[in-house]
């Protein structure tokens, strides 16, 4: 790791050598306010920048993350994004993250006399940094009941997380995002939902072009409704007829949130539609009217090591 | 506000599932809701509603038996008595008549053409989407044209303000603001009364 000299003291007007993503080794703890009063939280990684870079660059006061370092199985979760409190640093090693659930604010006059090392290179790794603080800080706060009821998707999109060699975990693998929109309004229960599964680029056939070619599959969809999530997604995986593996997709959607009506708290939604989307068919129309489901962040905060 | 018409008549094949629908709708929605018996005058001149619906909260329930209404204030998703369907089947008939294809059909709902094409055979669809429906289908059916050919010209022709008839629908769908707003960004650059440092930034 190779340091980079900070810029002088004194910069008054704020510090345009400064990033997001730039890891400050040696400050080691960062204050925090309890009810005993002002504490120290130890940092013996260091602190990371998470201010957005052209704020950094004109700002007299950043906040800055605790660096950890992670073992086991939490490494390869924080590294697939499925633990959002942590986003990887992977200029520092492949087992140390930006501990996102403690932030605190230090003067970049302080930083401009420590050395600095970059804990992200890539514009890839810039870009997924940035998202992995919006992700953290900007997700919609779903209403608690409704998180409830998305309880068993969760549940078995962890589960899977652990799984993924199997038929679910490799179709669960290939759901980009779950978006969400309530179009009787967020404002009190029941809600009256559309489910939309936004697929990866590529995974859904590019099917039948012809508007008017869609024909009668009412007993195809007969047929997979009687099935498993987990059935579906074993025949999702042997299939190769574009048209019937789009029928198999809805199905397993639809399979997957039916198990949330079953097992998730009642009174809490009215009805939904449930919907798989191509990237390129989901419009940005959609995308305003609806929140992302971080199913991998679904539960309380929990504190920073 | 228009009142949300679920049954015109005290016909018992209709109002059985009137009342189905009713109570999908009055558990999301907030409109004065009637079901029923109501006149038979619908489209045809005044009418009067001379029962709300006990299962509605009171607070939203209007009673409108004592207004007499005029075709005008008739809200047109009323299903026809002699032609009961099922939401599958209303879904074909718009596609088939109207002359829309699914993809504008789908932009109409604001989801997919084929999840409009899945509704068609029978996949389930949310409270809202079903009000829209039938309120797609009376429009629809309110049209002139013979064809779908014609009818598709008559919902797609503009108004003396330049919008169509399904410019209108679209537009009490998306009535609401959007809870994203990325498109703001754009907006907020160029508002010269914004501070330059936001509009930097």
């Amino acid at each position: 790791m190779t340091a980079t000299p900070g810029g002088g003291p004194g910069e008054a007007a704020g510090a345009p050598w400064l990033s997001q993503g730039d890891v400050f080794p040696a400050i080691s703890h960062l204050p925090i306010l309890t009810a005993e009063g002002v504490a120290e939280h130890t940092t013996p990684r260091g602190v990371v920048v998470i201010t957005q870079t052209c704020d950094a660059i004109r700002a007299v006061v950043v906040a800055v993350c605790p660096v950890v370092q992670l073992t086991g199985s939490q490494v390869s979760l924080a590294s697939s994004g499925r633990t959002p409190r942590y986003t990887p640093l992977p200029l520092l090693g492949e087992d140390m993250f930006a501990a996102l659930d403690t932030v605190a604010s230090i003067q970049t006059e302080i930083l401009s006399i420590e050395d600095r090392i970059r804990g992200v290179g890539t514009l890839v790794e810039i870009r997924e940094f940035a998202r992995a603080i919006g992700r953290k800080y900007a997700r919609f706060a779903f209403p608690d009941d409704v998180s409830a009821w998305f309880k068993p998707l969760r549940d078995l999109a962890q589960k899977r997380a652990r799984q993924p060699t199997t038929a679910e975990g490799v179709t669960f693998g290939q759901v980009q995002e779950i978006r969400i929109r309530a179009d009787s309004g967020w404002a009190e229960p029941p809600y009256d939902l559309t489910i939309s599964f936004v697929m990866k680029e590529k995974v859904l056939p590019f099917g039948v072009a012809d508007d008017d070619a869609f024909g009668d599959v009412r007993d195809a969809l007969a047929r997979y409704r009687s099935m498993t999530s987990s059935r579906l997604a074993e025949v999702l995986q042997a299939h190769e007829d574009p048209d019937d593996a789009f029928l198999l997709w809805s199905s397993f959607a639809r399979a997957l949130i039916e198990r949330c009506r079953a097992e998730g708290p009642k009174n809490v939604i009215s009805s939904y539609d449930v919907e798989v989307v191509d990237p390129s068919q989901y419009s940005l129309e959609s995308y305003r009217r609806s929140e992302a489901l971080d199913l991998y962040h679904l539960s309380g905060p929990t504190l920073a090591e | 506000m228009t009142p949300l018409v679920i049954d015109r008549t005290s016909s018992g094949a209709t109002r059985d599932r009137s009342w189905e629908q009713t109570s999908a709708l009055s558990a999301t929605r907030r409109n004065p809701v009637i079901t029923a018996p109501l006149g038979w005058n619908i489209g045809h001149g005044a009418w009067t509603a001379v029962e709300a619906d006990p299962f509605v909260d009171p607070w939203f329930q209007t009673d409108w038996t004592a207004t007499a209404r005029t075709e005008d204030s008739v809200p047109t998703h009323v299903p026809r008595d002699d032609d009961p369907r099922s939401e599958s089947d209303e879904v074909r008939w718009l596609h088939e008549q109207s002359g829309l294809t699914w993809e504008q059909l789908g932009r109409l709902f604001g989801v997919s053409r084929r999840t409009v094409h899945l509704w068609a055979n029978g996949s389930g669809m949310n409270a809202t989407n079903r009000e829209a429906l039938y309120e797609l289908v009376a429009l629809v059916r309110s049209v002139q044209g013979e064809t779908p050919g014609e009818r598709r010209r008559s919902l797609l022709s503009p108004d003396s303000s330049g919008r169509s008839q399904l410019d209108t629908f679209r537009d009490r769908r998306l009535a609401d603001e959007p809870i994203n707003r990325p498109a703001a960004y754009a907006a907020e650059a160029l508002d010269t009364t914004l501070d330059p440092a936001v509009r930097e930034s």
